[in-house]
């Protein structure tokens, strides 16, 4: 199993919505800089292609940042310094080296589109498995009084969650693979 | 398709180039964003002011104090033209997690208000309760005047209680108080004289009006 982009589904998975927040915003950079690297791919020259990505990716994400902060600004108080770091999330730089500088336009729209929704998706799960144990609630519905089993709103929770997600995936897709 | 060679001539081109769009890009997105941007910050500057001077709707006076190398932003609520019916305070000091943000409403003799936090990183569960606006420990601040009521948890010995497991936090979140009591005396100035003898620290720090 490949395990990319660790730091933002440690780091932001605290609540089924912020996860879900960061996973979209993960969505909409890498589709769109999937597209656009596509396109302009044959005009990069090999030895400039990364810092040329880096610099597509980073204004997109800056325009995300800016947008988010104008119109969203309760969800980006709370992704705050994780949505700069989308810069360098793996999955963006990987897919554009790895797929988008290979294939047409429309193909990596939909390479960024799927990949954007898996890490959505998992996000969200991580996230939703979190807030239920560690704060008794479900998308912010709160069904619980009081705390609840605060080591899962915390850093370690996060490796826990992960690790035990991993593990029912891997015993899901056994034998498959 | 034959991708271009990597000459000096066409890195620079297109590095160049993709750098320029980008730019361009982003000072089309920075310049219709501004304003909204800053109207969200000012609007939740609003509600703060709002929450810890229920009291006072309109407009407020907005000044900077500076007290001990350290500027705090102070906004006056005008009773009317000539008489402030309360002050907001900003302030912030460092938390358990992080930088600790808290608007201190007071009123004109200098009682607090009501408190709001306005941005922390405390512990979730654990200091995180500071953001709890009716729990005990934010309502004890509430209509007490900091001459008589002294700013400090309980182990410390003063007059806070603490939240239990939080004391790092509740003494940040009390120095902060305490912190923005100080401003008041200064940004007042009519409340020094018949509060300064509790506060020693109130006269220290050398107090400038600008803006």
């Amino acid at each position: 199993m490949l395990v990319l982009g660790m730091c933002p589904t440690l780091g932001t998975t605290t609540s089924a919505l912020n996860g879900m927040g960061m996973g979209l915003a993960t969505l909409v950079v890498l589709t769109l800089s999937n597209i656009v690297i596509s396109a302009v791919a044959r005009f990069i020259p090999d030895k400039v292609r990364i810092p040329s990505y880096i610099v597509i990716i980073s204004a997109f994400v800056t325009i995300i940042q800016l947008l988010m902060q104008a119109f969203l600004p309760s969800l980006y108080e709370t992704l705050g310094l994780f949505i700069p770091l989308i810069v360098v999330n793996c999955i963006v730089l990987g897919r554009a080296e790895a797929f988008a500088n290979k294939n047409t336009v429309l193909d990596s729209a939909c390479d960024g589109l799927g990949i954007g929704l898996g890490f959505t998706l998992s996000l969200t799960v991580i996230g939703l498995v979190r807030e239920i144990l560690g704060s008794g609630s479900f998308f912010g519905w709160n069904f619980l009084q009081g705390d609840g089993i605060l080591v899962f709103v915390l850093a370690p929770g996060a490796f826990l969650v992960l690790g035990l997600l991993m593990a029912l995936f891997n015993k899901l897709t056994q034998g498959r693979a | 398709m034959e991708k271009l060679e990597s000459s000096l001539k066409n890195m620079l081109i297109s590095l160049g180039g993709i750098a320029l769009v980008c730019a361009l890009l982003l000072s089309v997105v920075n310049a219709l964003t501004e304003k909204k941007i800053l109207k969200v910050t000012e609007a939740k500057t609003a509600r703060a002011i709002a929450k810890v001077l229920p009291s006072y709707g309109g407009a407020t006076i907005d000044t900077t104090v500076t007290l001990g190398g350290e500027s705090f932003k102070v906004h006056k609520a005008m009773a009317d033209d000539t008489t402030v019916a309360g002050y907001a305070i900003e302030t912030s000091t460092a938390g358990f997690g992080g930088p600790l943000n808290l608007m201190v409403g007071f009123t004109s003799e200098g009682r607090i208000c009501s408190t709001d936090v306005i941005s922390h990183t405390e512990t979730p569960g654990l200091g995180a309760k500071i953001t709890d606006a009716s729990s005990h420990f934010r309502t004890q601040f509430e209509s007490r005047n900091p001459a008589e009521f002294n700013l400090a948890i309980k182990k410390n010995g003063g007059d806070v209680d603490a939240i239990s497991a939080s004391t790092i936090t509740s003494q940040a979140f009390t120095s902060a108080v305490a912190k923005a009591y100080s401003v008041y005396l200064a940004a007042s100035g009519n409340g020094a004289d018949a509060v300064s003898s509790a506060t020693p620290q109130a006269g220290e720090g050398g107090s400038d009006e600008a803006n």
